[in-house]
């Protein structure tokens, strides 16, 4: 089972909450304050920590689904 | 088994809520159940002074759905208060009965401080729950110039959504700077020319002394300076507590807010297995080595995730939280960061052509805080590496 995440783009506004979380795995653009997820990110991360990002969102902008 | 014990949530806003699904993340398989004294779907209180005047989608700001709950196997007593506790045979009484626990979370929030003078008027608004902000958003709708009291992140949130939608708006703020507790006098200003440009009238100083009122309705309120300012709508922002009245008598220690250790387990005579999250936990914050009350959204669902873990593992750890908060007043996303005390920090503002200012603050040659309007970028990367491990 790995974990794919999505960003909402269009509900993304920068609250940093997933930077805060995460650290290794979002970060935000500098052009547009949006959240993306860091190119090769450790893939053996505990998920904990992605699923407190996803659950920290304020407009719920991260989506988690398992492949 | 751990997992047999029966946890009881008091709250179901933002921090109780999250006791619970983080509670079920972690795997915790005992009975969970959540009460709360006020009768609405649990919200989300952010968008209360944001979303919620804009428009009326409040769907959008409730916590959790029906199929949500089911899911988590939580069961929800809505229009619950609780009105005593016996910690030595850990029931908690409520206006529907006893309810027995082996872990509790206190998650009962704050509510508004009241103008007493203004009391019970119709046209007198506190922000808090939805409700609230429906009742406001009426009173906007009908026009008219609208009073605000109190020049913090609800004054200044409510002051821009009365602005645009085009209706005169007096801020009264009663020290001499805008969020003068938080940041620095360098940003209160900053603060201030933006309310101004975007024509508020701010009024710094400005206590309210007396009122010119009907039974009904607020016709003026009267400053200590003697001048007098009429309104449609007034609108009262002067800060939160919580209410622990309730506690009294049952051995949970409360002072400012409910005292808990660095743990945020509860401190008192017999109390055991008893936690606070949220605003009303006032806890030993290890970061700073302060006991402190933190009304911030996301130190709420810190300090709800952390005892949930506490409690599915057994442990009790302290909880080191470096506060954060964001504001959406006119035209900016506000962002502050860090430490609570800032009354001797350097200053270095430094800002962009795409209008971005960040003000960050200095001890000792390290940053330990900043405060950002549409700043996001920034802002996460100094909160990252205050949150970093040292």
């Amino acid at each position: 089972m790995t974990l794919h995440i999505e960003i909402d783009e269009a509900k993304c506004a920068g609250y940093g909450n997933c930077v805060a979380d995460a650290p290794d795995v979002f970060d935000l653009d500098p052009d547009t304050n949006i959240a993306f997820v860091v190119a090769g990110h450790p893939q053996d991360r505990k998920d904990d920590d992605i699923e407190q990002a996803a659950a920290d969102c304020p407009v719920r902008a991260i989506l988690l689904t398992r492949a | 088994m751990t997992d047999r014990r029966r946890v009881l949530i008091v709250g179901a806003s933002v921090a109780g809520v999250r006791v619970a699904q983080a509670l079920r993340t972690r795997g915790f398989a005992g009975p969970i159940a959540l009460v709360d004294a006020d009768e609405q779907w649990p919200h989300d209180r952010p968008g209360v002074s944001k979303d919620a005047l804009a428009d009326a989608a409040d769907d959008a700001l409730h916590l959790l759905t029906p199929d949500d709950l089911e899911r988590l196997d939580v069961s929800l007593h809505r229009g619950v208060a609780a009105i005593g506790l016996d910690t030595r045979g850990r029931t908690l009484g409520t206006t529907a009965g006893n309810f027995a626990y082996d872990d509790l979370v206190l998650a009962t929030g704050s509510a508004p401080r009241r103008l007493p003078a203004l009391e019970g008027r119709d046209n007198v608004h506190y922000l808090r729950t939805l409700r609230d902000a429906e009742r406001l958003r009426a009173g906007l709708d009908a026009g008219g110039r609208v009073v605000v009291i109190g020049g913090g992140f609800i004054g200044g949130e409510v002051a821009s959504a009365a602005r645009r939608r085009g209706l005169p708006v007096d801020m009264l703020e009663g020290s001499d700077r805008l969020i003068a507790r938080a940041v620095p006098p360098p940003v209160s200003d900053d603060l201030a020319r933006r309310h101004r440009a975007h024509g508020v009238d701010l009024r710094l100083g400005a206590l309210v002394a007396d009122v010119d009122a009907s039974p009904t309705r607020v016709r003026a309120v009267v400053l200590a300076t003697g001048e007098t300012v009429p309104g449609e709508h007034f609108v009262v922002g002067v800060g939160a507590g919580p209410d622990t009245g309730w506690l009294d008598g049952s051995g949970v220690a409360t002072g400012n807010g409910i005292r808990c250790d660095g743990t945020l387990r509860v401190e008192g005579v017999d109390v055991d297995g008893v936690w606070a999250v949220g605003d009303a936990a006032e806890w030993l914050n290890p970061r700073y080595g302060v006991r402190h009350r933190v009304e911030h959204w996301t130190t709420a669902r810190e300090q709800a995730a952390h005892v949930a873990a506490s409690i599915a593992a057994g442990t009790a750890v302290p909880f080191a939280a470096v506060p954060y908060v964001w504001s959406d007043q006119h035209d900016v996303r506000l962002q502050h960061v860090g430490d609570p005390d800032l009354t001797d920090v350097g200053v270095e503002v430094e800002r962009s052509d795409a209008g971005r200012v960040l003000y960050r603050y200095y001890r000792e040659g390290a940053v330990v805080g900043a405060t950002g309007f549409n700043a996001q970028v920034a802002i996460a990367r100094v909160r990252r590496d205050l949150l970093a491990p040292i």
